[in-house]
């Protein structure tokens, strides 16, 4: 195989573009849709992985699948707790959010 | 320039696919919106200074060629209609978005699933402003299975695995009752064990644990509706794989599927009953009706079949007619060889199904 493919079946193509270009401070000029877009999922994510109860008919599957991911990592999910905006998302956070989507295969 | 490039083949692929008709007006209007979307992304990158991001761009251009890859089989001609057929009907039981199945056809003993997220198109009309009204499921499968629909029910778990995907069944099964809370599978380490590890060998469990959830789960789907022809076919597709870190062995997964169609209490079973009620669904039940063919195949005339239930319960009759008439074939099938039973049998099923289909879209016609 020329280059690591990407997981067929995963829900972050997009997602994880956007976070490797906050990871690497690259200028990558991001959309202000796709800046909302992550946000709400992180956001969702959080809120679905402190309380599974609230998973219902509406919630992304994108939210569904980080919130898998990031349960476990404690460190990460008090930080994502202080993170009010898109611009709030460090590029620390963003490099420990790619490790986690990066973590399995699905 | 080798995005732009890659951009101008495929759409240079995606032209030369619209100039065919097609079976199907969904499909011609799926790929009329995928040449859209090339075109208006090839149009911003060629625009100076470019009017989009060229790694937002990457990541499209990838999205689109995996698309384009499953409309291979779909338009050649070769996609076993009726299969497919069938599977459109089933895809009715869950969701509410215009789903279109695109397979391709492939040269190696396996059928698989891809999918994409709704979320994907979401972001191409939002970034793009192009409305991409189709949620394809992509199916591969084997060339020589491609006019045998009785061995053509793996792409029923197939199907499981896009209910599963685009529902996040088995992630809300696993957030609802982790790795480390069980219930146990079979063959893997015990959830009370993995919840003492760490590191990578916690996260190895974790995976096997979810690979292991999807399949189960994709399993149930399939008998569900296609019963104990999915369960006959594995027996014979895979009667003795050892467990996998990526699947169940043939044994676990054989027993689960009897669980099911016997109604026998089973926790694994309960916990995507659960999973799908978040997402409010009703549970997995038989989605399926027999067909009574004995008499009708025996005199080799294909069946009528008046519902999406008799649809699905062909698949069912028409492998226990087929196995019936290889042990032990009488009347007119007496004298007939094993390979002339069977793909006379897979005819008749074949038949059966696109005369439904015809049918139906007489009806369609005459009482618009």
């Amino acid at each position: 195989m020329l280059a690591a493919a990407p997981d067929s079946n995963s829900m972050f193509g997009l997602i994880h573009v956007v976070l490797a270009s906050l990871a690497q401070r690259s200028k990558i000029s991001i959309s202000d849709s796709l800046k909302d877009h992550l946000f709400k999922v992180l956001q969702d994510a959080f809120a679905i992985a402190s309380n599974p109860i609230l998973i219902n008919r509406d919630t992304s599957v994108e939210a569904l699948e980080l919130a898998l991911r990031i349960r476990k990592i404690n460190s990460l999910m008090q930080q994502i707790s202080a993170i009010h905006s898109f611009e709030g998302i460090q590029a620390d956070v963003a490099e420990k959010l790619l490790k986690s989507i990066s973590h399995y295969a699905t | 320039m080798l995005l732009k490039s890659n951009l101008r083949l495929l759409l240079a692929q995606l032209d030369g696919l619209a100039e065919t008709p097609y079976f199907s007006s969904d499909l011609d209007q799926y790929i009329n919106e995928l040449r859209a979307v090339l075109a208006e992304l090839l149009s911003r990158l060629e625009s100076c200074p470019p009017r989009v991001d060229p790694d937002l761009s990457q990541s499209i251009a990838h999205g689109v060629w995996r698309l384009i890859q499953f409309l291979t089989g779909s338009t050649a001609k070769q996609i076993p209609y009726e299969v497919v057929y069938a599977i459109e009907r089933a895809a009715n039981d869950w969701g509410t978005s215009k789903l279109l199945i695109t397979t391709a056809i492939i040269q190696e003993a396996n059928f698989y699933f891809h999918s994409i997220d709704r979320d994907f198109f979401n972001f191409i009309e939002r970034e793009l402003g192009i409305k991409i009204n189709y949620q394809p499921v992509q199916i591969a499968l084997p060339y020589i299975y491609r006019h045998k629909p009785l061995f053509c029910v793996p792409l029923f778990h197939e199907f499981g695995h896009f209910v599963d995907t685009a529902n996040g069944i088995v992630i809300i099964s696993l957030l609802n009752s982790s790795e480390a809370v069980g219930p146990d599978l079979p063959d893997v380490k015990p959830s009370s064990e993995i919840a003492k590890l760490s590191g990578q060998e916690r996260e190895y469990w974790d995976s096997v644990v979810m690979m292991h959830r999807k399949e189960y789960f994709a399993d149930l789907v399939s008998v569900a509706y296609v019963g104990e022809a999915m369960l006959g076919f594995l027996k014979e597709f895979i009667p003795n794989d050892k467990v996998s870190a990526s699947h169940p062995s043939s044994v676990a997964r054989f027993k689960l599927m009897t669980d099911f169609m016997d109604g026998t209490n089973n926790p694994i079973i309960n916990l995507f009953q659960d999973a799908l009620s978040h997402r409010g669904f009703p549970p997995l039940t038989r989605r399926f009706q027999p067909v009574a063919i004995d008499e009708i195949f025996g005199n080799v005339r294909p069946c009528q079949l008046n519902s999406d239930e008799n649809v699905f319960g062909l698949f069912e009759s028409g492998w226990k007619f087929l196995q019936g008439m290889v042990d032990n074939p009488s009347g007119l099938w007496k004298t007939l060889s094993e390979a002339e039973i069977e793909r006379i049998t897979n005819d008749l099923t074949e038949k059966s199904i696109r005369n439904r289909m015809i049918m139906e879209g007489w009806r369609a016609t005459a009482n618009p």
